[in-house]
């Protein structure tokens, strides 16, 4: 198992940049949270340790993944299936700890707690991949019912608690699959294309007819203020006011590490976690903003090499999900960031402070390097 | 096991690496756009967000008078500012200051608003002198009101009310328009100001350098530590050339002579109830003492004056803002008299020994000018002595109204002594001819001219400029400007700024015309229209040198004027006092010219009173 040739094949430039993504999220971290005493208590690597340990975690678990080979038997994927559902159900039961008005946490005892709708997306992944690549006709549109109906029922339960910004990252990815999968492309962008369409049709019936909205009206609002954030600069317009104030005034060369303002003082939420790049930008300035960016290019650029690479069907759809997750995650929590996207909160691939978004994110990674080292016939 | 049979892959993944460069491309951009281009506008704007500067007032200087006695000082209070950023959406905090500091909320918020124009995310002082018991509950409920500070606040003390108010003036708070007019001079909002007088002046000197403290604050406006801090500098000390024991004597001694006038039964005394008193050595035009009755009292003005309070001022008909000394617009009467006699002698038209026959009535054409009792034969010194108009009129028609005009003006009439003072001396008026034709489109009517040689008509003066006249008699000709400060210290007594003694002038005059001037002025206190009020005055020791006036006021009581200097050989100190609608020179502003060559000279008058009192009899007896 300790053969040359396995160490040989490992994808350095991904493992590298992924290092390289946690180390500055620990920084990071520690530079958010340090003087927050409310979520250290007093401890000013309360945070980063915790973090540490999810690392340690992530790191273990992806080295298992490495070292076993990736295609499972069918009834593994139906057990994954199973407890998918079985973690989403839990967490909008009772047991389901609400913070913020969403129910997105599971207490495993202690000070332990887990997030499922994060490791979610990776078991959607695998199990979706596993269907679709087991499905011979794609080619009729009906051919495209079941796999629908395997994501209906996580992104109904995580639309429970609810979660919107995860669902978005769960319909980006399937689209993304079926897209590689080979399904019609026409049949992908006309439901694409309705659902648009039904969305646009809720709000001008709301409008015109007073008809009732599927949303509360604060999403509604937190969705749309990043258009013009000046519109409520003290409510809900003010993170995104206080996110590019803090991106901004870190100019090229940054405030210096541990220097900026914005967050240390209370005027940016969530620093370290879903606005943790715009405490990066400030500290670390455009040069630190590109060379993140540029460490989540190589991430991508990989998942896209590996891709083409994979040995089957079903390691070509399981890196085409997990490239569609990363890059949603990206796009979605960076330009939140820096007020081009709506603002959900969805936190930052290897650097935002959540353990279990850090596991599943490792994890991912021991994929994506089991797929690459099996790339050409290697037998163990 | 599944082979690798997905159809298109490689198309697919095209499009999907060309959608990977559009969002990468995307993100980069804008960070480009946000921090580089954007950069220093939103830094700016960060740095407001976290920090709240807080200005600090230094201690205003102190005025001391020549002597080193303490006349103006400042004492410690309190200041209650906000940040209206932080408080103006929190009804608690606003309903709190409201209740502790005694202002409606629509106060509150009118003094928030016209602060925020300026700086919102700064300290706004919402109240100045802040009593102790509101202080306390501030700062008990400190931690329940995010974005308010008390700080130390000096407050300007006047220790002697309303004595010197307008030399000293009054603070106020800066307005809108003092703002943009001292863009950049370091004044902010809320500050105060000097109004008026040397507080005026002096405003920039005396305002010191405030200290800034620039707190960190979190996101609800609560201080949490102090950034910055630059200390204050106190503002310099002005030291006056004003003798606080000469002052006082002359505001005891006007409030003391209209209180007299009032009791008085004569209807052309008893009206009068304001008046001016300037002393000033004519030496070097140092001023000694200066007063200007109304007064007000310059604390009222100190925190918040009370809108009544201030409108009564306001609405006096007398006018208590005015300082009459170098505003008050006055025809000089008979005081102009030494102006007519001297332009005459300079000019060669009178000889020292001449006499003349004052008949009682001077007639020119179809108008007349009486002289009341008629003086019979008189030279010129007479002539001053017993304010005869027949032989100023006289003297004048020989000089002319234009050559009259000129030696006026030379004297100091006409113009602007250069008094650093606020607001500003008036100019006055000495017309001639040439100017009744440019400002009223008249010719010049002979007797104008016996009208202005005995001080009416076109000539207007401030008692100050009167004043500087009798200093350019007493001194020989030599003209200073009138100072009011000697100095300028630091708060720790080193000197800033001397002002040593401005000379703008020599005027040429003959000595020997001089001469006959000052024996008319010194007879008029000993033996002509003054002597009465000068009874008992050790003029032997101290010999007094004056001049009465009667001046005709349209719809008003004549203005009572005594202008002199004395000692008359070797003058120290020139005595101007006007008393408005007070009758006689001689009865209502001499002896309270009188009182300050007293206490100038220490003259205890009891003593002289009891060593003077036979010879005084004997003359009545005569």
């Amino acid at each position: 198992m300790w053969d040359k040739k396995f160490f040989k094949n490992i994808d350095y430039y991904l493992l590298i940049s992924v290092l390289l993504l946690v180390l500055m999220g620990l920084v990071m971290i520690y530079s958010t949270t340090r003087n927050n005493y409310a979520l250290t208590g007093g401890d000013p690597f309360a945070l980063v340790k915790k973090q540490l340990v999810a690392v340690a975690i992530g790191v273990l678990g992806m080295l298992m993944i490495m070292f076993s080979d990736y295609r499972l038997p069918d009834l593994v994927h139906q057990i994954l299936y199973g407890v998918n559902l079985l973690l989403l159900v839990l967490v909008i039961s009772p047991m389901g700890l609400e913070v913020k008005g969403a129910k997105s946490w599971l207490t495993l005892g202690g000070s332990f707690s887990l997030q499922p709708s994060e490791i979610a997306k990776l078991l959607v992944i695998l199990t979706l991949a596993k269907h679709l690549a087991d499905k011979e006709e794609i080619d009729s549109f009906w051919d495209l019912w079941s796999p629908f109906v395997h994501i209906f029922f996580p992104l109904v339960l995580i639309l429970l608690q609810p979660d919107l910004g995860t669902t978005l990252v769960f319909l980006f990815f399937f689209f993304v699959m079926l897209y590689i999968a080979g399904y019609n492309r026409r049949f992908l962008l006309g439901i694409v294309l309705l659902g648009i369409l039904v969305l646009v049709a809720i709000f001008v019936g709301h409008h015109f007819f007073g008809t009732p909205l599927p949303f509360k009206p604060y999403q509604i609002q937190r969705m749309t203020v990043f258009l013009n954030p000046d519109r409520d600069p003290t409510g809900s317009g003010w993170n995104v006011r206080q996110a590019i104030i803090a991106v901004g005034s870190g100019r090229f060369m940054g405030k210096g590490l541990f220097q900026g303002t914005q967050g240390r003082l209370g005027f940016l939420p969530e620093s370290h976690n879903d606005f943790i790049f715009a405490v990066l930008c400030e500290e670390l300035g455009f040069f630190g903003g590109f060379v993140v960016l540029s460490l989540y290019f190589v991430l991508i650029w990989r998942c896209l090499v590996i891709m083409q690479q994979a040995k089957d069907k079903y390691g070509v759809l399981v890196t085409a999900g997990i490239m569609a997750m990363f890059l949603f995650h990206i796009l979605e929590n960076i330009g939140m960031n820096i007020g081009i996207m709506p603002i959900t909160g969805i936190p930052l691939p290897f650097i935002s402070s959540g353990g279990s978004s850090v596991i599943t994110n490792l994890l991912a990674i021991g994929l994506l390097e089991n797929i690459w080292i099996r790339r050409q016939k290697l037998i163990f | 096991m599944n082979n690798r049979t997905i159809r298109g892959l490689d198309r697919s993944v095209k499009v999907l690496t060309i959608l990977v460069f559009m969002i990468f491309s995307l993100l980069l951009f804008r960070l480009w756009y946000l921090q580089i281009i954007k950069g220093e506008e939103t830094f700016e704007k960060s740095s407001q967000n976290r920090t709240r500067p807080l200005w600090i007032t230094a201690p205003r200087g102190n005025f001391y008078d020549r002597n080193g006695e303490l006349l103006v000082t400042s004492r410690i209070s309190h200041v209650v500012s906000v940040v209206p950023e932080d408080i103006e959406d929190n009804p608690y905090v606003i309903q709190f200051l409201s209740q502790v500091l005694a202002l409606s909320e629509e106060e509150l918020f009118q003094r928030m608003e016209e602060g925020a124009k300026y700086q919102k995310d700064q300290y706004i002082p919402l109240k100045r002198d802040v009593d102790g018991v509101a202080v306390g509950q501030i700062l008990e409920a400190k931690l329940d009101l995010p974005g308010v500070v008390v700080e130390d606040y000096p407050v300007r003390n006047y220790p002697r009310g309303e004595w010197g108010a307008h030399l000293f003036g009054y603070l106020g708070e800066i307005s809108e328009q003092e703002l943009a007019q001292h863009r950049g001079l370091g004044y902010r909002l809320g500050d105060a100001i000097g109004k008026t007088g040397l507080e005026k002046t002096y405003d920039h000197e005396l305002k010191g350098e405030e200290a800034v403290r620039i707190w960190e604050v979190d996101r609800v406006g609560q201080p949490i530590l102090v950034l910055e801090e630059k200390k204050y500098v106190p503002g310099h000390n002005l030291h006056l050339t004003i003798d606080a024991h000469l002052q006082a004597v002359a505001e005891q001694a006007i409030r003391d002579q209209l209180a007299w006038a009032k009791t008085q039964t004569n209807p052309q005394l008893n009206k009068a109830n304001a008046g001016s008193v300037i002393a000033i050595d004519p030496r070097n035009g140092a001023i000694l003492a200066m007063v200007s009755y109304p007064e007000y009292d310059p604390n009222q003005f100190v925190g918040n004056i009370s809108s009544t309070a201030f409108n009564e001022l306001l609405n006096n008909p007398l006018n208590p803002f005015s300082n009459r000394v170098t505003r008050g617009h006055f025809m000089p009467g008979s005081t102009f008299k030494p102006i007519t006699v001297l332009a005459a002698l300079e000019e060669g038209l009178v000889k020292p020994g001449e006499t003349f026959n004052c008949t009682g009535v001077v007639r020119v054409g179809n108008s007349q000018l009486r002289c009341n009792p008629p003086h019979g034969k008189l030279n010129v010194i007479d002539g001053l002595k017993n304010s005869c108009n027949t032989v100023m009129a006289e003297l004048a028609f020989r000089t002319g109204p234009d050559k009259l005009a000129e030696h006026a003006r030379l004297l100091g009439l006409g113009a602007r002594t250069g008094l650093n003072l606020e607001p500003t001396e008036l100019e006055g008026l000495i017309g001639d001819p040439a100017w009744k034709r440019k400002a009223r489109g008249e010719t010049w009517y002979p007797m104008e001219t016996a009208l202005i040689a005995i001080g009416q008509s076109f000539v207007n003066v401030t008692p100050l400029q009167l004043a500087q006249v009798y200093a350019s008699i007493a001194s020989g000709g030599e003209v200073y400007t009138p100072q009011l400060v000697k100095k300028i210290t630091t708060a720790e007594g080193e000197t800033v700024t001397e002002f040593s003694p401005q000379a703008v002038r020599k005027i040429k005059l003959k000595p020997e015309n001089l001469a006959i001037v000052r024996e008319g002025l010194e007879q008029v206190v000993e033996d002509g229209t003054a002597r009465y009020a000068f009874q008992g005055f050790p003029l032997d020791k101290i010999p007094v040198a004056g001049k009465t006036g009667t001046a005709e006021n349209k719809g008003k009581n004549d203005f009572a004027f005594f202008a002199s200097y004395a000692p008359a050989d070797q003058p120290e100190l020139v005595v101007v006092v006007v008393i408005e609608e007070g009758g006689f020179g001689s009865q209502a502003a001499a002896p309270l010219a009188r009182k300050i060559y007293e206490a100038y000279f220490g003259i205890d008058r009891a003593k002289a009173a009891t060593s003077q009192r036979v010879p005084d009899q004997m003359d009545l007896l005569e």
